[in-house]
C-alpha cells in the first residue's frame, strides 16, 4: 500500500509559476545570445563569448589569447555585432617536433544581436591579455527608472 | 627523439574541495635546446600568476579578474568563472633552475632548457 496519494498536494498556483519562469527564460534567452550560426562551417574555431548586464551598458567578452590586436575585426551591422578574426601560429619552426598540440588557430567568428536598448553608436572596445571586452551603452529610456509615490 | 619531453600530469584531479579549477589548452614543441610549453590563459592577473617546480612536477596556476561584475547579470556565460592549473611532470633532463615564464596576449610561454648532457654532445674521434 502506498501513501503516494495521500501526501500529493496540488498547489494551484504551481503551473503559473512554471509558466511565468518559462517565459522568462524564453526573454532572457533571445537577448543578445551569441551565435556561431553560418560561421561555423566557414571558420576553424568559435572563442568563448559571455554577455553580461550592468545598470548602464551591455558588455561582451571574448577569449582569444595569442593574437595581436591588429588581427580582430570588429563591425557593428543592423544591430549585430561581429567579431572576425585570423589567428595565425607564431612560427613554423616550432611545430617540428610537437608533442602536444592543444590551441586552436585559424579564422574565427561570433556574432551577437544587440537588444533593441542599446545604442549601437556608444559602442567601445579594448583588447588586453586575450580579452576583448566590447562595452555598449543602454538607452536612457530603458534604464530602470524610479517612480515615486505621491500624495493623494 | 629525445626523452626530454614534459607529460600532463594525469593521476592528479585537478579540483580541490576550496576552488575548482579550469585546465588551459596546452601546446609543447621541442628544439635542440628548450622544451616549450605554450598555455593559453587569456585575462590572467600577472600577479595572480604563479609557476612553480616541486620535485618534477611543474605547475602553473593563474587567477582571472573579477571585480566589476558584482553588479551584473550574465545573458550569456561560456567563459568559465575558474582559475587556471595545469601541472605537469618533468622529466630530469630539464635544467628547472633556468625556466623561463612570459605571458603576452593571454599566452604563457615557459621556455625549459634542456641540461647540458641531455643535449646531442659531438664526440671527436682522435
Amino acid at each position: 500500500m502506498t501513501y503516494g496519494s495521500l501526501i500529493n498536494r496540488h498547489n494551484p498556483w504551481g503551473d503559473l509559476i512554471a509558466l511565468q519562469q518559462e517565459m522568462n527564460r524564453l526573454f532572457a534567452d533571445s537577448m543578445g545570445k551569441p551565435q556561431s550560426s553560418a560561421g561555423l562551417l566557414e571558420t576553424d574555431f568559435a572563442p568563448a563569448v559571455d554577455v553580461l548586464r550592468d545598470h548602464d551598458n551591455l558588455i561582451v567578452r571574448a577569449d582569444i589569447p595569442g593574437i595581436p590586436r591588429e588581427n580582430i575585426e570588429l563591425t557593428v551591422q543592423n544591430n549585430r555585432l561581429f567579431i572576425r578574426g585570423e589567428k595565425k601560429r607564431e612560427s613554423e619552426d616550432g611545430q617540428k617536433n610537437a608533442h602536444r598540440l592543444e590551441r586552436f588557430y585559424g579564422s574565427f567568428e561570433r556574432v551577437i544581436d544587440l537588444p533593441a536598448v542599446v545604442n549601437p553608436d556608444s559602442i567601445k572596445a579594448t583588447f588586453r591579455d586575450g580579452v576583448l571586452e566590447v562595452t555598449a551603452a543602454v538607452r536612457e529610456e530603458a534604464k530602470p527608472r524610479q517612480i515615486s509615490l505621491q500624495d493623494q | 627523439m629525445t626523452n626530454a619531453m614534459t607529460k600532463p600530469n594525469q593521476a592528479k584531479s585537478e579540483t580541490s574541495p576550496a576552488e575548482r579549477f579550469v585546465t588551459p589548452r596546452a601546446s609543447v614543441y621541442e628544439t635542440v635546446d628548450n622544451v616549450v610549453l605554450e598555455l593559453e590563459m587569456p585575462g590572467v592577473n600577472r600577479e595572480a600568476l604563479d609557476v612553480t617546480v616541486e620535485n618534477d612536477e611543474l605547475t602553473v596556476t593563474g587567477r582571472r579578474l573579477y571585480a566589476a561584475d558584482e553588479q551584473a547579470e550574465y545573458l550569456h556565460r561560456e567563459r568559465l568563472p575558474f582559475a587556471y592549473r595545469r601541472s605537469f611532470v618533468l622529466s630530469e633532463r630539464i635544467d628547472t633552475a633556468r625556466i623561463n615564464a612570459k605571458y603576452l596576449d593571454g599566452v604563457l610561454t615557459l621556455t625549459l632548457p634542456k641540461s647540458v648532457e641531455a643535449k646531442p654532445r659531438k664526440i671527436t674521434i682522435e
